[in-house]
């Protein structure tokens, strides 16, 4: 949670799609952080934007992408500005990826051992003896058994817990500075999980990686985050520390997304956030969240909130945090939650 | 796997036979006979028709015929090459049809997937419009009009190569470029086919994840192409490729009419019209096998190629 | 890594496959000149060498020939190219001054000799010193061995039925042949009428008396000529049923004009001249190449490089090449007409032979040629037929022909009707509705559609229908013989009668009644009767008998129109500078001569 040095920089980032229907504006001004050895994590709903984020990081982005503006700083370049031959430098070696569906996110017809040593064979230029040696290390490292035998074998012998293990065995071959996670255990079931999550958490202490995490479980986060960044319709509306997202939220959608965890020890019913994301082809004026927003008031339709700081870290950007607006408090049934919460025990450790 | 062999080669003998008796039964009760272009005496047909068995019931030449088989007795041909064996008629056509078949699809493969692969990966750019729209015209087009075509300007007119194939020379330039014209004339279609298909495989592959995947652990755009992209969208090919073959060898009947060449195509035609049986039979007999054949190989290969299969089998 | 030389094997298999599967035992090494320039028309394998200054004949053809064993002809190719590499004892040879044809002695020399008044024995001399190509000797051992095997009971050669019976009926013949069959007897080879004297001299015995010329002209056939015995024997399958001989270019030995160089079979044939041929000063060429080419585009692509020396024109291309003068020009070899089946149960109108009347004066003969190109033809012996053999002279020229030849080309519509509404009315109809077959070919096509309008025109649009229907010629061929079991096969539909160049009266044979392989049924006494006559009774020798008869024949046809003639098919040629033919036009039997042409270059 200590800013040493800030690794990357994410300044006023803003990405669009060129359609058939039109520009579809995925990102509107975005800008972010990230600490050298912290767990960052992005939470949102599907087309908050969060996935076009990460990877015009890595210059993944499709063709029909559009950088509007922006810059990413990192390592005292501009990434935004990288050509593929720059990129080509860093992918894998200083940042790496790991994708949300493990099934298809490896080759089917490849052998798991080769597609471990690709990378280490044509971008670091190993032999193959020493890549082989290192794909066992990192198949012992990310805990898959017997890895002489699992060396040879497809992928289609593979659970799916085990293959996503393979995807971050693959990530972490290079040695990465930076370990992006796009939502890797959205496609697992609940029991595999923990058990990845853990994984990537020891990696992560071994080998002092800086993780940014990219999620839209607020269960999952609990356990991994430093910091949050809440995003919504391209926009990140509230970004604090773990504690403070969790215990103490600011923004309307955040409380909404709390309220939606599944919670075993109520019996209410279960919270959803009624209405769906805007059509990003014609952002709304104003609040995105307005329209789907209980405590929304005139002025969220106007003008765009600007961020409301409510510590050093902790910044929300509501027009309910303006002076002149009325006291809202989180909904009750909310707040009784995360006071059980915390009392149980607390976030991360 | 080699049980699965096993009984696809039981099936295939089976299907075999069954074909067999089928083209026999086809073939004898159609009318006429190889003499009817001939003035004969009854008292001289009747003694023909005692000879080749022609008069007596169907079962009972059929029971001739499987017995002829058995001892690998294919007849002799009594119109088209009189007396000849059918399998030595066969072993002279066969090999001509077939090696202008086979360098003609030994040429269109690489090219298909070259022009296959570039269409992909420049999609819907220039290069790829110029590329589909040469396909739409190889597939819609008949392989005789770009026979003839070819024959006509860069043979007649131009003088580039010779009119008709060479059958007299042996295996050296002459001859090859006698063969030039016609396997080329052979090759628009399949290069057509590979082409789209091939786009058509690699532009899935290449929005596919494991790509991605690749690019992102620090391969460079090409090397991800190469390796992921080509290598999966090649095992699906097998299955187009190996059953062209046998398109090819029914479709070049028409090549082979305009350039002279001697070989199997027009034998199947010229047999049914003048009532040689034998020589009938045995052609559909081989072509029949052919496609047995390959339709087997491409579904070995796909066992052999696809790790899937290969592997998860063993379970 | 296992795959990848697995992957290396499979590529360096297909090529060895690609590049070897193109050879064959055919496939000569040729002398390749090493200067080849590229402005040399590539020419395929001009292995015939020039030692004399002669000049080798190219030739392409659409037929191809399917075996060398004249004993097995079947196709009338077949008998271009064997006659030229096989010797016949008799054969149509240029006469002296290459006027006309002559028949006369190839392997034999001189005529026939009668040997008893009763005009049934005759004796052949053999020529001295006539050679096989290898060498060996050609004498009356090989003449015997021939018609022995052609006679073969076991072997049953459909043309041993010709043989044993046909200008001339050779005794014991027949009965030799069939002796396997239902109803045979037992019959050695030495009751068969043929034997020989001593290494040069046959006898042939026949049933009926016959003339020095019949006999000649039933030697003269293509299935007669000799076979080379050590071949025919090392080829013969164990059964003695079949051989081998003359199916490949190794199973063959040359005796005539020329010797066979090579044969591809549906490829190539190449020709050189035979040096020890009795009469190879005839012969002017070195050599000939026929390539087989079935395209008619390629055929002309090929005259117009001057890769072939001759062509057959198609209509179209006669068309345009009409004032051409290299043109050259083939009288009428075919009868094309309709055939009635007068027995068809459902249309017996077909019988009533007024309504054929009426057919006949409807046909617009002139019309219809003109579109096709052909002869119009109300007669049914073709122009080129000869009726005196010895003098040559045509049977259409004589007055007797042109009397059975009606005017305007035998078209009267006007009678037409009359006879189309008494037939009408005879059978008891207000509407006819007929179906004609055709084989599918443009000029049928144009014929058929041409009448399918016509027609109806001249019997009453409301009266008369013509269906027509196109079938692929084999089936239609086999088709036309089924009346006989089933009457109803057809109604109407075309046929083409060529008859016998040098025999019109013996091909009349097709309208007897006893001729069991027609396609329509008629039988006609008188008919028959002169037919027997004219082919088997005594006053055929006399003067001036064969052509009466001839003619009368002709003239019952006509009258009693069992069938309806047309046209006169009609081919043209398209020749190039370079060949100069021995004759001054197209000669029976010998056509253009084109074995005799030389080159000038």
């Amino acid at each position: 949670m200590n800013d040493d040095k800030k690794l990357l920089e994410v300044k006023d980032l803003a990405v669009s799609f060129n359609t058939f229907s039109g520009s579809v504006k995925a990102v509107r001004s975005i800008s972010f952080d990230l600490n050298r050895g912290e767990t960052l994590a992005i939470v949102g709903e599907s087309g908050s934007g969060k996935s076009v984020t990460i990877k015009s990081l890595l210059g993944i982005l499709t063709g029909n992408a559009t950088i509007e503006s922006g810059e990413i700083r990192y390592n005292g370049d501009d990434l935004l500005k990288y050509s593929e031959s720059d990129f080509y430098k860093i992918r894998g070696k200083k940042i790496s990826l790991i994708f949300q569906d493990p099934f298809s996110a490896l080759n089917p017809i490849m052998k798991i051992g080769k597609q471990i040593t690709e990378a280490l064979i044509l971008s670091n230029n190993m032999n193959k003896e020493d890549s082989k040696k290192r794909a066992l290390e990192l198949m012992e490292i990310v805990g898959i058994s017997e890895p002489e035998l699992r060396y040879d074998q497809y992928p289609f012998q593979f659970s799916g817990g085990m293959r996503q293990r393979i995807v971050i065995a693959i990530a972490l071959a290079s040695d990465p500075e930076i370990l992006i996670c796009d939502e890797p255990t959205t496609a697992l079931d609940v029991t595999i999980q923990a058990k990845i999550l853990k994984q990537i958490k020891k990696i992560k202490n071994e080998r002092d990686l800086s993780v940014i995490f990219i999620t839209h479980d607020l269960g999952v986060v609990a356990n991994m985050a430093d910091r949050i960044c809440v995003m919504y319709a391209g926009k990140i509306v509230e970004y604090g520390t773990c504690d403070e997202i969790f215990y103490e939220p600011a923004h309307p959608y955040t409380w909404a997304l709390l309220s939606s965890m599944p919670d075993l020890e109520t019996r209410e019913k279960l919270f959803s956030i009624s209405g769906t994301p805007p059509n990003m082809l014609f952002p709304p004026k104003g609040d995105a969240f307005a329209q789907r927003n209980k405590y929304a008031m005139a002025i969220d339709f106007e003008e765009e909130p600007p961020f409301f700081k409510l510590s050093e870290t902790h910044y929300a950007a509501t027009w309910l945090l303006h002076e002149y607006a009325p006291k809202v408090e989180m909904p009750e049934i909310l707040a009784k939650r995360l006071a059980r919460m915390k009392e149980e025990g607390g976030t991360s450790e | 796997m080699t049980k699965y062999i096993i009984q696809r080669l039981i099936a295939l003998i089976i299907t075999l036979f069954l074909i067999m008796t089928i083209a026999f039964l086809v073939v004898r009760l159609m009318p006429g006979s190889f003499y009817d272009n001939q003035d004969l005496p009854e008292t001289v047909i009747q003694a023909i028709n005692a000879k080749y068995h022609f008069d007596k019931p169907l079962i009972v030449q059929y029971f001739y015929f499987i017995g002829n088989i058995l001892h690998w007795d294919w007849g002799t041909s009594i119109a088209i090459q009189p007396n000849v064996p059918v399998f030595d008629l066969l072993k002279t056509r066969v090999p001509i049809s077939l090696q202008i078949n086979l360098i003609s699809l030994f040429i269109s493969i690489p090219i298909g997937i070259a022009a296959g692969s570039l269409a992909a990966i420049k999609k819907n750019t220039l290069v790829d419009h110029f590329i589909s729209f040469m396909v739409v015209i190889f597939i819609s087009v008949p392989s005789f009009i770009f026979a003839t075509a070819l024959q006509y300007f860069l043979a007649y007119k131009g003088g580039l190569f010779p009119i008709i194939y060479d059958a007299a020379a042996a295996m050296g330039t002459q001859k090859a470029m006698s063969m030039f014209l016609p396997v080329m004339a052979l090759t628009f279609s399949p290069i057509a086919r590979v082409t789209r298909y091939l786009r058509a495989e690699l532009a899935e592959t290449m929005n596919s994840e494991f790509l991605l995947l690749a690019r992102t652990k620090g391969l460079t755009y090409r090397q991800a192409i190469m390796r992921h992209g080509m290598r999966n969208s090649f095992l699906p090919l097998a299955n187009i490729i190996i059953p062209m073959f046998t398109n090819i060898l029914g479709g070049s009947l028409v090549i082979e009419r305009i350039f002279s060449i001697p070989g199997m195509g027009g034998m199947m035609i010229d047999s049914i019209s003048v009532s040689d049986h034998s020589v009938t039979i045995a052609i559909l007999m081989f072509y029949s096998f052919i496609s047995l054949v390959t339709m087997l190989i491409v579904d070995i290969s796909y066992g052999i190629i696809d790790p899937r299969i290969r592997v998860g089998g063993r379970k | 890594m296992n795959k990848k030389t697995m992957f290396r094997g499979i590529l360096v298999l297909m090529l060895l496959l690609m590049l070897l599967s193109g050879c064959n035992n055919n496939a000569k090494v040729e002398q390749q000149p090493e200067e080849t320039t590229p402005e040399e028309a590539p020419s395929a394998a001009s292995n015939v060498v020039t030692d004399e200054g002669y000049g080798i004949l190219k030739e392409a053809t659409t037929a191809t020939v399917g075996s060398l064993n004249p004993q097995t002809y079947s196709s009338s190719y077949q008998s271009t190219v064997l006659n030229r590499i096989a010797i016949r004892l008799y054969a149509y040879l240029p006469n002296s001054d290459y006027t006309s044809y002559e028949l006369r002695g190839e392997l034999a020399e001189g005529a026939p000799e009668m040997m008893d008044e009763s005009g049934k024995v005759w004796k052949i001399k053999l020529r001295e010193g006539v050679k096989w190509a290898n060498g060996d000797v050609l004498d009356a051992e090989d003449v015997l061995y021939t018609f022995k095997r052609l006679l073969d009971p076991k072997m049953v050669q459909p043309r041993g039925g010709g043989f044993s019976k046909d200008y001339i009926e050779i005794s014991n013949a027949e009965q030799y042949y069939l002796q396997n069959g239902e109803g045979g007897i037992q019959t050695d080879w030495e009751e068969v009428g043929i034997k020989m004297l001593d290494p040069l001299t046959i006898e042939v015995t026949t049933v009926d008396k016959q003339s020095a010329t019949e006999v000649m002209s039933h030697f003269t056939h293509t299935a007669h000529a000799i076979v080379y015995d050590k071949l025919y024997e090392e080829c013969m399958n164990a059964e003695g049923t079949e051989t081998l001989y003359g199916t490949d270019k190794d199973k063959f030995m040359s005796s005539g004009k020329f010797v066979l160089e090579n044969w591809i079979p549906d490829a190539l044939v190449v020709y050189k001249k035979n040096p020890n041929y009795f009469e190879k000063d005839s012969i002017k060429l070195a050599g000939i190449e026929t390539k087989v080419v079935e395209n008619a585009g390629t055929k002309m692509q090929l005259f117009e490089n001057g890769e072939i020396d001759y062509l057959g024109l198609s209509t179209e291309d006669y068309l345009k090449h009409d004032q051409d003068p290299r043109v050259l020009s083939e009288p009428g070899n075919a009868i094309t007409y309709i055939s009635i089946n007068t027995v068809n149960p459902d249309k017996p109108i077909l019988a009533n032979k007024n309504f054929r009347m009426a057919m006949t004066y409807a046909v617009d003969r002139k019309g219809i040629t003109d579109i096709t190109k052909d002869v119009p033809a109300n007669y049914m012996i073709s122009t080129r037929q000869v009726i005196d053999p010895a003098t040559g002279a045509r049977y259409r020229d004589t007055d007797l022909a042109k009397a059975n030849i009606s005017e305007n080309y035998g078209y009267d519509p006007k009678l037409a009707k009359e006879y189309f509404d008494k037939a009408m009315q005879e059978e008891g109809l207000k509407t006819l509705e007929l179906t004609m077959l055709y084989s599918d070919s443009e000029r049928y096509k144009t014929m058929t559609e041409y009448l399918q309008k016509q027609l109806p025109v001249i019997f009453g649009e409301d009266q008369f229908t013509l269906k027509v229907q196109a079938m692929p010629s084999s089936q239609l061929l086999s088709l036309k013989k089924t009346w006989k079991k089933d009457p109803t096969a057809y109604e109407l539909t075309w046929s083409a009668w060529s008859g016998n160049e040098l025999a019109p009266w013996n091909a009349m044979k097709y309208w007897t009644g006893s001729y069991s392989r027609k396609n329509e049924p008629f039988s006609n006494e008188e008919f028959n009767n002169i037919w027997d006559e004219v082919n088997f009774g005594e006053s055929r020798f006399e003067a001036g008998k064969k052509l009466e008869y001839t003619a009368r024949m002709e003239q019952i046809i006509l009258e009693e129109v069992p069938f309806i003639p047309v046209a006169e098919g009609r081919s043209y040629y398209l020749k190039s500078d370079r060949v100069h033919l021995a004759f001054p036009h197209w000669i029976n039997k010998i056509d253009f001569g084109w074995a005799y042409a030389s080159i000038v270059e």
